[in-house]
């Protein structure tokens, strides 16, 4: 047991943190589901990626630095501390990318990663169907052969940020004869393709965070598969592995808000109800025991283990602390707790509306938290299965 | 960076598991509440051959020496097994008098790490005293105060608990003077108690956790096994979740007061709510998954269901820690280490 870094990760967590201090744009950006705060976050990503910090775990071919997942973390919480924008490429960057460092062609790694990383392409990802959700395997959009490629039918739906994004991830029945897990491909396409139609759907803020993607006879061509044809399952659950495990979320978020609640709570002075102190220190506590957990997985890792169904109950964790600590801020604001950013009152308080807003989808996203509880219960516990 | 046990650390737990296993099973357990001392010497003797009487007394007096970082895994197969010996007493009186007390140390820990000795720890001038009675000696620390009292001079009031393999005295405050006064020794003491029965409250999580799955696997309701349905396997999922995030708290407890930081007696208290609370839902969870079963005597769930309740409330309960936690809180941050 060893709870100290080395000197080595003191020192690069002093280089991020500078880097940071010196670029992080103020006053915080526009909503990236927004037009205007879109741009502005794809500039970010630029600013980031010119000095080598948009990703920083990849290798230094494709635009990283090769940080070791220690490092990763490090960067994580210094990229959290100091209030930088959200990550408007996270659906490419966090999510396909490991999908396409272990799945991907070395030309498709030298075609797509470098554009990613740097942000010049974003990436929406087009799993959800109206009658596929938790129950993923019920896909029913289709592809078929065509001379060089594949054709795509269907609609897809909850694909975040595919209003502004350029290229989507899509998962297809690629054989009509297979049953469920089987017979689906992965294909990627730019969003711009002749027969892909685009409908903006209004997130509980009311901004275009998502979008229905409607696919019309799509080409895409045999260079745009992802992994083997028809064995697009595996392909899709090795990105929902690392999307539950540890890229899509790290700590540093969750201890960002944390410290945020307790100056929140400092600042609302003393007086405050007893039950409101005991959330907040709860929320203190949860997002030090989900950074302590990590390090613990993080040293599996590191040591050659692999992240297995484990892994959900990060899931499950993070989602349900980032809700908690966004309820005990609202639930301190009072009847301020509804004010928008419009409302004179608000002051810093509609940040924390936003933020319970988008946190209640935490539980939803990334496979919701009643699948999660299953994969715990089924593959780590070995209760029998129900379905 | 390295969030696991040594490969040293990780050998003494299995040699704990494999020799507990075998001399402490939930008869045996039953067996202890039935007896006049509500533990028994022959496995005290039996466990110092592995040195778990000794763990934390010196070297040189023939104990193992370590610190808290190489015990926090023994105490939770301690906790799992529900051991009734007082394995936790013996390791803190054992710092204590070593720290402060070196003449005391030299009378009396070679025959602790021996097994030939039997010790209970009394914190505070109104506590209870966990096998007062059957123990040779009594460490009582009041406020800054370190007292060493014979189990022969003791005067002592019965206190039963519910959980049979606890015998619970209070005692009358010790008279003569104290072999030590140390503030800083006694606070130690404390946290030290606390942070082990920590580490015992994830063991017991995991066994109330392990009974709930086996008995949902193989019980039958509308022709599926009760495991099947999702009400109870999230009850059980969530009681996993608990428990993989309290251990590290409790590791992270260790190291801190291994390494004395500053802000270890606060990663104890941490960890002491976060085991409370995760070891509390599985005992809870354990007796609903039983179901009428669970409320019987016969079914063991109540052997680990009440030591749960004693542990979680002996060196405070979750509101205390807390509390203790959220007045800090209000005024500075808290060093998360790293």
């Amino acid at each position: 047991m060893d709870f100290a870094f080395d000197a080595a990760q003191d020192a690069f967590r002093h280089e991020a943190r500078s880097w940071l201090e010196a670029n992080v744009p103020r006053p915080a950006l526009a909503s990236l589901d927004t037009a205007v705060g879109f741009a502005a976050h794809r500039a970010w990503e630029h600013t980031m990626a010119a000095d080598r910090w948009s990703v920083v775990s990849w290798p230094e071919e494709y635009g990283g630095r090769g940080a070791s997942l220690w490092d990763w973390l490090i960067f994580e919480e210094e990229y959290y501390r100091a209030d930088a924008p959200a990550r408007v490429g996270q659906n490419g960057i966090f999510l396909l990318a490991p999908t396409m460092f272990a799945f991907g062609t070395d030309a498709q790694k030298a075609r797509f990663l470098p554009a990613m990383g740097r942000g010049d392409e974003i990436w929406a990802q087009g799993w959800s169907e109206p009658d596929a959700g938790s129950d993923l395997a019920g896909i029913r959009s289709r592809a078929r052969r065509a001379a060089g490629g594949w054709v795509l039918d269907g609609q897809k739906t909850w694909c975040s940020r595919a209003v502004f994004a350029d290229w989507i991830a899509v998962l297809c029945r690629s054989d009509p004869a297979a049953l469920r897990h089987r017979g689906l491909t992965y294909f990627l396409t730019p969003l711009d393709a002749p027969g892909i139609e685009v409908r903006p759907i209004a997130q509980l803020d009311g901004e275009p965070g998502f979008a229905d993607v409607f696919f019309d006879d799509v080409f895409v061509c045999d260079d745009h598969v992802l992994g083997a044809p028809n064995e697009g399952w595996s392909v899709a659950m090795a990105t929902a592995s690392s999307e539950r495990s540890l890229s899509l979320r790290s700590p540093g978020r969750f201890l960002a808000t944390a410290d945020r609640l307790v100056r929140t709570w400092r600042d609302a002075g003393p007086g405050v109800d007893p039950s409101l102190d005991d959330a907040v220190v709860r929320g203190w506590l949860d997002a030090d025991a989900y950074r302590l957990a990590t390090f613990a997985t993080v040293t599996g890792v590191a040591e050659g283990g692999h992240i297995g169904p484990e892994a959900s109950a990060n899931k499950v964790f993070w989602s349900e602390l980032d809700l908690d600590l966004h309820e005990t801020a609202l639930a301190l604001a009072g009847t301020r707790a509804e004010l928008t950013s419009a409302a004179p009152d608000a002051v810093d308080q509609a940040r924390w509306l936003d933020g319970w807003l988008f946190s209640l989808a935490g539980p939803i996203y990334a496979g919701t938290n009643e699948i999660q509880r299953d994969v715990i219960a089924d593959r780590v516990l070995g209760l029998p299965r129900n379905r | 960076m390295r969030v696991a046990l040594s490969a040293d650390q990780q050998a003494m737990r299995e040699a704990t598991v494999t020799m507990l296993a075998a001399m402490c099973t939930t008869a045996d357990i039953r067996a202890a509440w039935a007896s006049d001392n509500a533990m028994s010497r022959e496995r005290w003797g039996r466990m110092a051959e592995l040195g778990l009487t000794g763990l934390t007394v010196p070297v040189a007096l023939g104990g193992l020496g370590a610190t808290e970082v190489d015990v926090v895994a023994i105490f939770e197969e301690t906790g799992y097994m529900a051991l009734p010996e007082p394995v936790v007493a013996a390791a803190v009186v054992a710092q204590v008098l070593a720290e402060a007390a070196p003449a005391e140390a030299a009378r009396r820990l070679a025959a602790l790490a021996a097994g030939d000795s039997v010790v209970a720890l009394c914190v505070g001038a109104d506590g209870y005293v966990n096998h007062a009675t059957s123990a040779d000696f009594v460490l009582v620390i009041i406020d800054d105060a370190m007292h060493v009292v014979d189990a022969a001079d003791l005067r002592a009031v019965a206190q039963p608990s519910v959980d049979g393999a606890r015998r619970l005295c209070r005692i009358e405050p010790p008279a003569g003077e104290p072999v030590a006064r140390d503030a800083a020794t006694a606070a130690r003491a404390v946290d030290r108690a606390t942070l082990f029965t920590a580490a015992q409250l994830v063991g017991l999580g995991r066994r109330c956790l392990d009974l709930s799955v086996a008995y949902a696997r193989e019980r039958h309701q509308f022709g599926r096994p009760i495991g099947s349905y999702q009400a109870l396997k999230h009850r059980m999922a969530d009681d996993w979740t608990a428990l993989e995030f309290a251990r590290p708290m409790v590791w992270r407890a260790a190291w801190s007061l291994t390494h004395d930081l500053p802000d270890a007696t606060l990663h104890v208290s941490a960890a002491k709510a976060a085991t409370n609370d995760a070891a509390s839902r599985a005992a809870r969870t354990a007796v609903q998954v039983h179901g009428a079963l669970g409320y019987t005597f016969a079914c063991d769930v109540q052997l680990f269901l009440k030591r749960t309740l004693a542990l979680t409330n002996e060196y405070g309960d979750t509101r205390h820690h807390r509390r203790r936690l959220a007045e800090v809180l209000r005024t500075r941050d808290i060093a998360r280490v790293p």
